[in-house]
């Protein structure tokens, strides 16, 4: 069972460098993790590893033998597996078949079924995975899926095991499971590479720990050597202590009156009972909640880009549930979406169309039918200066952004409307250790002006640091509603999975 | 400032290059079939701008091919593909025709008012149906379309075959419209008419709702990134619908101009796939109507002189299209390769 | 009877069309250039069949023919990522004024062309047929052995495999180490080769000559069936066989005293009806299962 080295690996994204100079040695029969803030690189590191990205510079090596690694098909050739964040699975195909899929038994041209089929049962004994090789894919729950990944990795013999972020679909209890699957890896002497994005995990299940910070590496220690203050410092810069929330916007209850957003009863899924809840002012609702648990389907309603099946939506007393999305922006609502690419902007267009959208039909900006392209103009390049966006020019286009700059565009654009109510699905998930600061501070300053804001994040500590109260979504519904005071991570685990 | 200029105007450098390259190509292949490609290219101009009269037919020949051009770069600027423009021209044309022929007792000026608003009015309702599959259905609005297109060319056929066959029957024509309905020509030779200045100004105003309004922006919206369009508050679905109407509507009016100015009469050979060149010209410049009528224009020019061309140098005046097809793959795959390059969608 | 009859002899250039087409469109491409490469191919068929003489000759020519056409398409849309939509249809356009060039240069006419000296493809005359099957050309049955080929190789072979896990999912199979790009490649070649029997069947077989525009929505045709089977052999079959039916139909009313331009829609109505009601069996289903074909041509990356 080889060691793996990493040496001096560097990768750029045209100018923006998100590997820089990074090392890592892992030792045979460990477990090595990776472990950083958002935008750190770790990502990138290993998709370079794997061969899905081709370094700027760097060296790979093998039990001390340089090796090339131009795609993932050299990394698979040389014993080293990866299971993504998002699952590559056939939801189609079988069990057994996805599990083989690229690396089939055959005989000539002909796929060996039976063969297959021995050889993914004998797998599941050895690493007690019971699950019947022959039903589609599509029908199994995530925990299980990802057991798949694992099994592929395993059929082609992979001696070095990269997992990007496995936990971030896990409930708690299946964490457990995964670390078991780790130690059993390591004690038949493979190699088990993790990017990890809690101190808890780390701390439960790793031998070496590398911390990487804006690309570079950190620190590289024994899990003996290592604390959770020594390993905070040195993925954030300083010690992170749990804030008091400065006092909200909101005089106390009395001057409170109506909620700024009601929801009542609005089902996320087909059939599904309907969650409800309230925001007031100058309050932040942290949802939190394993990702595929209704959260992209609460954005989208309340963002409306689909009507609601049933339930109702209220803004300040109005019953806004039938309203367009034009029209709830106008009564004052503002909307970061989860997919800033995909939805918050149009990759294809220029950053003043970008800018744009969702003002154009203002008095300011056109006369008439007719757009005023001059205020446009001036309009997005004060939005690009207030928000730090680097754009060389407002003409070029959105997707050649970095995803830092991206999503600052997007939020400065979103305030701009100075909204009565924001809805911010995982504003700080790509963005740099800098930019989570701020937007952290400019979601308080919102807070302290008397807004009502939505958190939808899958970061637990993002919750915890910013909600005033924290509803908890799972399958579809509220588990519950938990006060700042009442809410701790163990609690908060335990409403994830009922 | 400097590469603003290269960013904004990079798809017109692609276009200009891509069309020069097709340029020289076209002389290859000339050269191939066994001519000389430069007396073959000046036939053309000469056939195409050599006299008075050859600018006349000129010009007469860009009014459908700009309205065509114009009629699918609308459609594209809002995301949608208008390929049925070929029947929506034919029943339009059709329906100007019919105006005149049935309704030939209502005074001139009203007949001819009539004539187009109702070719205009045909061609959006052919358009209408796929339009609406499509967008609330989710059904491949090409393929439907292309259907449309055969359904309403066989129909007109047959209308013009059978009852409303003219003199002769079976040339597929059509009596003669009403005196009082037909645009005046302005010239004895060629049929260039006063239909030019409504196509104009037809052609203009769609130009300029595309490139300064509100709406064309939000047409744009919408092609770019239907999610992002309805996330910004745009309703996609009724501005698809409008673009599309919209290309219907020039289409429509292409083929009443041609019957109610040019032509006098229906004819089943009235277009020679106008809006299939239009077509290829409105994907090559996109979102640019100004380039697109300057394309079409150049196209016209082309397609004008090649008659001449093929008579002097035995060349097919099929090699105009694909000169033009040509430069579109150019334009095409050139595009989507400067996009890569620039675009770079981080994952993190 | 006659009518099976001939709506096996309308089927036969369609279904090889579409179950080439389907497979492509598992690979994630929607191939509408079928209709110029399905006139290409009937065109160079005669060029082969006259010039260097046989009707091995004019399918040897045709299927080289379309598969330099399907190469270019790939070329064009897998290795340079340009618009399937907008490639698609330039190419149509191109093959279209390109045959019209070469007519005149090899046969000095843009009409049509038929020869004496042309030799059709062989017919299949067993004693055993029924007076209707009897008779048929070779493509015909090529077409069913070619339909068969297809469904063994869908469910026994790896690549049968691979290609119903694209439709699914093309990621899994690229991060397994299949690349996408080359299973693109390998169904378009397929493709090619199919289209190009289809059409050399056309100016072959079915009418000994070639005229201009000869594929007459044909390879259109194809391409509905396609969305209609949504890559599924099976059902892309049916939707051959049901365009088919409605052509041969068509063709049968004129005799009966239709005019012809009212029958020759048959067949495309057909196909708006079946694509109607093919969606409206499976409401809220906008995307069965298979590869989506986009219904607007929105130009946003395809990565």
């Amino acid at each position: 069972m080889p060691s793996l080295s990493i040496r001096g690996l560097t990768k750029t994204f045209g100018s923006f460098k998100a590997v820089d100079d990074f090392t890592l040695e892992a030792a045979p029969a460990s477990i090595h993790a990776i472990i950083g803030e958002n935008g750190a690189g770790k990502s990138t590191v290993v998709r370079c590893l794997y061969g899905i990205y081709r370094p700027a510079s760097g060296t790979f090596l093998l039990d001390g033998r340089v090796v090339a690694i131009r795609s993932p098909r050299d990394a698979m050739r040389l014993g080293i597996g990866m299971v993504h964040q998002h699952f590559m699975l056939a939801p189609s195909l079988s069990v057994c078949e996805n599990v083989v899929l690229g690396n089939e038994p055959r005989r000539g041209f002909r796929f060996d079924r039976e063969r297959a089929l021995t050889e993914v049962r004998d797998l599941m004994a050895r690493y007690d995975m019971d699950v019947d090789p022959l039903v589609p894919v599509r029908t199994l729950p995530v925990g299980l899926q990802q057991r798949l990944e694992i099994l592929k990795l395993l059929h082609r013999r992979a001696d070095v095991l990269i997992f990007d972020e496995p936990t971030a679909v896990l409930a708690p209890a299946e964490v457990l499971g995964l670390f078991d699957i780790f130690r059993t890896f390591r004690d038949e002497g493979k190699t088990v590479i993790f990017i990890a994005h809690h101190l808890s995990e780390v701390l439960a299940v790793s031998d070496r720990i590398t911390v990487m910070r804006r690309g570079r590496h950190m620190g590289t220690m024994d899990r003996p050597d290592a604390t959770p203050e020594i390993l905070t410092r040195l993925m954030v810069g300083r010690d992170v202590i749990r804030q008091e929330l400065p006092p909200s916007g909101a005089a106390s209850a009395d001057a409170c009156g109506r909620p700024v957003l009601e929801v009542r009863n609005l089902p996320l899924f087909d059939g599904g009972e309907g969650v409800s809840f309230d925001i007031r002012r100058g309050e932040i609702l942290g949802i939190a909640g394993i990702t595929g648990n209704g959260q992209r389907e609460l954005e989208t309603l309340l963002i409306g880009l689909r009507p609601a099946p049933a339930g109702r939506l209220f803004l300040e007393g109005e019953d806004i549930s039938r309203h367009s999305v034009r029209k709830r922006r106008e009564e004052g609502m503002a909307f970061i979406p989860e997919d800033r690419i995909r939805t918050g902007l149009a990759a294809l267009a220029s950053v003043s169309d970008n800018a744009l959208a969702g003002s154009q039909w203002e008095e300011r900006f056109r006369a008439g039918p007719f757009r005023k392209n001059g205020a446009i103009r001036r309009f997005t390049r004060a939005l690009l200066a207030g928000n730090g966006v680097a754009a060389t020019h407002d003409a070029v286009q959105a997707g050649t952004l970095s995803g830092g700059n991206m999503q600052r565009l997007v939020m400065g654009r979103e305030l701009e409307h100075d909204p009565k109510f924001l809805l911010a699905a995982q504003p700080t998930r790509g963005v740099d250790v800098g930019g989570c600061a701020d937007i952290h501070e400019r979601l308080l300053a919102l807070r302290a002006q008397g807004r009502a804001i939505a958190l939808i994040s899958a970061d637990l500590d993002e919750i915890l640091a910013l909600s005033d109260r924290i509803a908890v979504l799972s399958k579809g519904r509220i588990a519950s509603v938990l006060s700042r005071t009442e809410a701790c991570r163990d609690r908060i685990g335990a409403l994830m999975l009922s | 400032m400097k590469h603003s200029f290269a960013r904004e105007h990079r798809d017109l450098i692609i276009i200009i290059l891509s069309f020069g390259f097709s340029l020289v190509l076209g002389g290859v292949f000339i050269a191939l079939y066994g001519a000389d490609p430069l007396a073959a290219y000046a036939s053309m101009i000469r056939g195409a701008l050599g006299d008075g009269d050859a600018v006349l037919v000129t010009l007469a020949r860009a009014v459908p091919i700009v309205l065509a051009t114009m009629s699918i770069a609308v459609a594209f600027n809002g995301g949608m593909w208008n390929i049925g423009a070929e029947g929506q021209l034919f029943l339009g044309a059709f329906a100007a025709a019919w105006v005149g022929i049935d309704l030939g007792f209502l005074p001139g000026p009203l007949l001819t008012v009539l004539g187009l608003a109702l070719g205009m009015g045909a061609a959006m309702f052919w358009a209408w149906m796929p339009a609406r599959l499509s967008l609330d259905k989710g059904l491949n609005i090409v393929v439907l379309t292309i259907m449309c297109n055969s359904i309403a060319i066989l129909f007109t056929t047959w209308l013009a075959t059978g009852p409303y066959a003219g003199a002769r029957a079976n040339s597929g024509t059509t009596d003669r419209i009403a005196e009082a309905m037909r645009l005046p020509h302005f010239h004895a030779f060629g049929t260039l008419n006063w239909g030019i200045f409504i196509a104009a100004a037809a052609v203009l105003l769609v130009a300029l709702w595309m490139i300064a309004s509100v709406a064309g922006y939000e047409w744009r919206c919408c092609r770019m990134n239907a999610t992002f369009a309805g996330y910004a508050g745009i309703d996609a679905r009724s501005r698809k619908m409008q673009v599309m109407m919209a290309s219907a509507a020039l289409a429509g009016l292409a083929g009443a101009l041609l019957v109610v100015g040019d032509h006098y009469r229906f004819l089943t050979t009235l277009s020679p796939g106008y809006t299939w060149t239009g077509m290829i010209l409105a994907m090559m410049t996109a979102d640019r109507p100004v380039a697109g009528i300057a394309a079409a224009l150049i196209y016209a020019v082309m397609s004008s002189g090649a008659l001449e061309m093929e008579l002097a140098t035995d060349i097919p005046t099929e090699l105009v299209s694909v000169i033009v097809c040509c430069a579109v793959l150019f334009v095409t795959a050139g595009v989507a390769v400067a996009d890569r390059l620039a675009n770079r969608i981080r994952e993190d | 009877m006659d009518l099976l009859r001939a709506t096996l002899r309308m089927a036969a250039p369609l279904l090889y069309a579409a179950l080439g087409g389907a497979w492509t469109q598992q690979t994630g491409i929607l191939n509408i250039g079928q209709e110029g490469a399905m006139l290409l191919a009937s065109f160079f068929a005669i060029l082969g069949n006259y010039h260097l003489g046989g009707w091995i000759a004019g399918v040897a020519c045709a299927v080289a023919a379309s598969l330099a056409y399907n190469l270019l398409f790939g070329l064009l849309c897998v290795t340079l990522r340009s618009n399937v939509w907008v490639v698609g249809m330039t190419l149509n356009v191109l093959a279209d004024n390109v045959v019209m060039i070469l007519m005149k240069y090899f046969f000095h006419t843009k009409g049509g062309f038929r020869d004496p000296s042309i030799v059709p493809m062989p017919e299949v005359s067993l004693s055993f047929l029924p007076d209707w099957l009897d008779g048929l050309s070779i493509a015909v049955w090529g077409a069913f052995a070619v339909l068969a080929v297809m469904l063994w190789i869908d469910r026994n072979t790896v690549f049968g495999m691979r290609l119903k896990g694209a439709g699914d999912n093309e990621e899994a199979l690229a991060s397994a180490g299949v690349s996408p790009a080359r299973m693109r490649y390998r169904t378009l070649l397929v493709n090619g080769v199919l289209v190009g029997i289809a059409g050399a069947y056309l100016s072959t077989s079915y009418l000994l000559a070639f005229v201009s525009g000869m594929s007459a929505g044909r390879g259109w045709i194809a391409v509905a069936a396609v969305i209609f089977g949504d890559g599924r052999l099976g059902w892309t079959v049916v939707g051959v066989f049901l365009f088919g039916l409605a052509q041969a139909a068509g063709i049968e009313l004129q005799s009966h005293g239709f005019s012809s331009h009212l029958t020759l829609m048959l067949p495309y109505l057909l196909v708006i009806v079946a694509l109607v009601a093919k969606q409206w069996r499976l409401p809220g289903r906008l995307h069965a299962p298979g590869r989506k074909t986009p219904h607007s041509g929105e130009s946003h990356t395809k990565r």
